[in-house]
């Protein structure tokens, strides 16, 4: 006599309303995880655009530097002030987990063609790393930036697509960027444009330029950088590696702040707590679409066989054992349910995904996004067990109607 | 770019000479730093600003009110001039091959649109609105409060403190239309000679709390200087400045040297 | 001193009702169901309480087997006040002290003939191979061994009764409670269940209550006490023959 077989074999008294509550149950877990497969996949997204877009998995700097200049990659009205980053990067670079760890120049100025000018923020990179890190350049045209340091008069930027717009320059022409430089004086330097590209947000595009950290140190007239990018062979381990560069650099004169792409970009977070909003309010409307049509399936089950439970009260099993017996019916449902609802969400997110639906920029983007899922094997537990947690509520109301129950009343009814 | 309004400031204010007090506006022309100067010389200055104070040589090219070449000296900054020709104001550098035209009300330093502050000519652009005399620990000073002829000016407002005794300035204040002080030039030093010039000034932008710059005059000479380093399409003249001997100054007969 | 004081000391009670009175509402109608029933009954008694439909025939088998409460009067059951104990007490007195016969047979639909014997054994954490000795014991005293793993709906009405049976005396409880547990069974099905309630009865020795209006139970039974308007009008004492 194993309960979960008899919970079973009652689920499927009423077949047809069993099975609708099943398509309910399906329906919505079904829905969740497209939900969760959507937010997902636009985290990981969001996530690697903001890693590869440039960010890297952590950054190293002056703790000075960082503090002044807020934690967001937003600082370049500050001078470089990174002065030992070649040592710091060989300790960095020694780690096994470190794919690279590339010096960045954050730099702003105005940047002119003689006809037009407009101000930019300039980031100065060192293409080798960066392609060793797994930082993407989105080109708009051009080419990208050449790996070797160029020599003196060679200097070529990269400019954002809006920015190279309003400078009317494209690939091949001169434009001049002139900067204040560390030392409170004024500096110009030409330089040829190799490449337009996108950083997919409009706003940046209209302001950002790239070019090689040698062109902005002769530029700025330093030897020093602004941080050190780094980039890791696992996203995962970008916490335990803040926590032991931090201790390896902890007696670093001045102090160097280490801080993971999470904190340098508090626009991740803000669009991940206003997703996962969005997904908690999605979940309580399924929870609740689902609580109330399996509730009143399950209440229905409950009032048909009255006299059932009656019988089972008068031959000597306890209220709380009927209450069981009714939680394992609404489990089964859950549980049944849920894998359902997991097969036609998967299917459907495998669809979802083949067929590559497009849709329009987000805000403020540049390129549309194509609709697409990323389910794991967690969710599907996690749906499984949200629709059991659900069902469970669900059967609270069956489950005080039985404890009022009255056994006399109970045997004669019909 | 502090550094070069004061530098600018300073040399435009080079001779003053003690003359007995009549009107506030005969006191304003008299002490008038901005009107004062030699019409041609060269100039050493040493500008310090930061903390700690990172220190920069200029050398400042002076030619009547329209033409100023300032030649940054420091190693790394060798071939930089920033050349101010009557309202515009260039930045010449080797790694731009042509002359950067920089707006003058651009923030290129410290904040300062350094348009309206360079060459002020106090007298000349500015009516003595109110006089008043008040004491310090030296003597008497005189307060003029001084109200812009045209409403181009960036800044509406100076207040010009000059010391009775000596008809010198001992500071201006620059304020913005809201009435907010931008710009305080203190008079700290003045070198006594032939050439009578303050020798020390600090300029302190007031909207930017704790930027000052300390300005010393290293040398000071008043000569004539040739058009050829104002040229703005020909950098000839103004390379040979960097040349080690036989170069360009070298040509030129200096008249005073301080 | 009543009849009933008067025989519990001859051989032990297994009920002894005092003073039963059950009514039951309506709407805003109060119906008296039981107004006043004494009655005692010793240990291996067949009983048979008759009467016309709304004598109060259920409610004394209910209220005898503790599925009630009376409004006034007492139960004592096998030593035990019933009104005393709380209701898991009860709960744990009907599982494993008594059966329940019922006159629609109250099998549960989605188990087997086996599974439903079993099921209160079960519920009393008995072990599997405990259990199944007595099922099979219990369904081949009822002749249903070969029909075990049938659910109710392949069964025929006589079998689910014996079923029924079966499930009702599988935990060899005091006493066993019958309510009409003939009337949904034509009259020879009916003849040939009374004759195994009989039988157990005798082989067994457990008691059995017998609610029916079934003239041909009435006929053959031991002790009839005939209820009426809520009392008890006749209490006819005999043995079974």
């Amino acid at each position: 006599m194993i309960p979960a077989s008899i919970a079973l074999r009652n689920l499927f008294r009423n077949r047809r309303r069993s099975i609708l509550s099943l398509v309910i149950v399906s329906v919505g877990t079904a829905g969740l995880l497209l939900t969760v497969g959507f937010v997902r996949y636009s985290f990981e997204g969001l996530r690697e655009a903001i890693i590869r877009g440039g960010l890297g998995h952590l950054e190293v700097a002056p703790a000075d530097a960082l503090e002044a200049g807020g934690a967001g990659a937003d600082r370049p009205g500050l001078p470089p002030s990174f002065r030992d980053w070649n040592q710091v990067r060989d300790v960095i670079e020694s780690r096994p987990n470190v794919l690279g760890a590339g010096a960045t120049i954050q730099f702003a100025g105005v940047a002119t063609t003689g006809d037009s000018s407009a101000s930019f923020f300039g980031v100065a990179v060192e293409p080798d790393r960066e392609r060793r890190i797994g930082i993407d350049l989105r080109l708009r045209g051009g080419s990208n930036l050449g790996e070797t340091p160029p020599s003196e008069g060679e200097e070529t930027v990269l400019l954002g697509i809006g920015l190279a717009r309003a400078l009317d320059a494209g690939p091949g022409d001169t434009v001049t960027l002139v900067a204040p430089t560390p030392d409170a004086s004024l500096n110009a330097l030409d330089l040829s444009v190799a490449g337009v590209f996108t950083t997919g947000f409009q706003d940046l595009d209209s302001r950002i330029l790239k070019t090689h950290l040698i062109t902005a140190q002769r530029l700025l007239g330093t030897d020093y950088v602004t941080s050190l990018v780094v980039g890791l062979t696992d996203a995962e381990t970008a916490d335990r590696t803040v926590a032991d560069l931090r201790a390896e650099l902890a007696g670093h004169s001045p102090p160097l702040s280490v801080l993971d792409w999470e904190t340098r970009a508090p626009f991740y977070g803000q669009v991940r707590s206003l997703y996962r909003s969005i997904f908690v309010f999605l979940g309580i409307i399924v929870a609740l679409l689902v609580a109330l049509s399996t509730s009143n399936t399950i209440m229905m089950s409950v009032l048909e066989r009255i006299r059932e439970f009656g019988t089972l009260l008068a031959i000597g099993t306890s209220r709380t054992q009927l209450a069981g017996m009714v939680i394992l019916e609404a489990l089964w449902l859950a549980i049944l349910g849920g894998l359902g609802g997991s097969g036609l969400g998967i299917a459907l997110a495998a669809l979802i995904n083949v067929l590559e639906i497009e849709m329009p920029p987000p805000p403020a983007a540049v390129d549309p996004m194509i609709l697409a899922l990323a389910v794991v094997p967690a969710d599907l537990l996690f749906a499984v067990a949200f629709m059991a947690a659900i069902l469970t509520v669900a059967a609270i109301p069956p489950i005080l109607r039985l404890f009022r129950l009255q056994i006399v009343e109970a045997l004669g009814h019909v | 770019m502090l550094l070069l309004l004061a530098a600018f400031h300073f040399a435009s204010s080079l001779v003053l000479t003690p003359v007995p007090t009549s009107s506030p506006e005969e006191l304003l022309r008299r002490s008038d730093v901005g009107a004062l100067g030699p019409d041609s010389f060269r100039a050493r200055l040493a500008l310090r600003s930061g903390s700690p104070a990172a220190s920069h040589e200029v050398e400042i090219w002076r030619s009547g009110d329209a033409k100023t070449l300032v030649r940054f000296l420091a190693p790394k900054e060798r071939g930089r001039f920033l050349l101010r020709l009557e309202n515009q104001l260039w930045l010449l550098t080797p790694g731009a091959k042509k002359p950067v035209r920089l707006s003058p009300s651009h923030r290129v330093y410290g904040g300062v649109r350094i348009d309206e502050v360079l060459g002020v000519r106090l007298a000349a652009n500015y009516l003595v609105e109110s006089a008043t005399e008040e004491q310090d620990d030296e003597g008497a000073l005189i307060v003029l409060e001084l109200r812009a002829r045209s409403e181009d000016l960036l800044f509406p407002e100076v207040r010009y403190v000059v010391r009775v005794a000596t008809e010198r300035p001992i500071s201006a204040t620059y304020r913005l239309r809201s009435g907010r002080e931008a710009t305080a030039v203190d008079f700290l030093q003045w070198h006594e000679g032939d050439l009578i010039y303050p020798s020390r000034v600090i300029v302190s932008d007031l909207l930017r709390k704790g930027s000052r710059t300390e300005i010393e005059v290293l040398e000071m000479e008043e000569r004539p200087v040739p058009s050829e380093l104002f040229e703005l399409d020909d950098p000839s003249a103004r390379r040979a400045l960097d040349q080690p001997t036989g170069s360009f100054p070298e040509r030129l007969e200096s008249t005073k040297v301080h | 001193m009543t009849d009933a004081h008067a025989m519990s000391q001859a051989s032990p009670l297994c009920f002894e009702a005092r003073g039963l009175v059950r009514t039951y509402r309506q709407g805003k109608v109060t119906v008296p169901a039981l107004s006043g029933v004494d009655l005692a009954i010793s240990a291996g008694e067949f009983v048979v309480i008759a009467g016309p439909s709304g004598s109060g025939k259920s409610t004394l088998l209910h209220l005898l087997g503790g599925l009630d409460r009376p409004d006034r009067g007492s139960v004592v059951f096998a030593g035990t006040d019933l009104g005393s104990c709380t209701e898991a007490e009860r709960t744990a007195i009907r599982r494993d002290q008594l059966g329940f016969v019922f006159q629609s047979f109250n099998l549960v639909p989605v188990l087997s003939a086996y599974e439903n014997v079993e099921y209160g054994l079960w519920l009393g954490g008995m072990a599997r191979g405990e259990r199944r000795r007595l099922v099979v014991r219990a369904l081949e005293e009822v002749g249903l061994s070969e029909r075990m793993d049938h659910r109710p709906d392949h069964l025929s009405g006589g079998e689910r009764q014996r079923v029924a049976l079966a499930r009702g005396l599988v935990h060899d409880p005091i006493a066993i409670l019958a309510d009409e547990p003939t009337a949904s069974l034509d009259s020879r099905t009916g003849a040939t269940i009374v004759e195994l309630f009989i039988r157990i009865n005798q082989t067994r020795g457990t008691t059995f209550v017998f609610a029916t209006h079934d003239p041909a139970i009435i006929a053959r039974a031991p002790r009839l006490v005939r209820l009426g308007d809520g009392r008890v009008i006749d209490d006819g004492r005999g043995s079974v023959s």
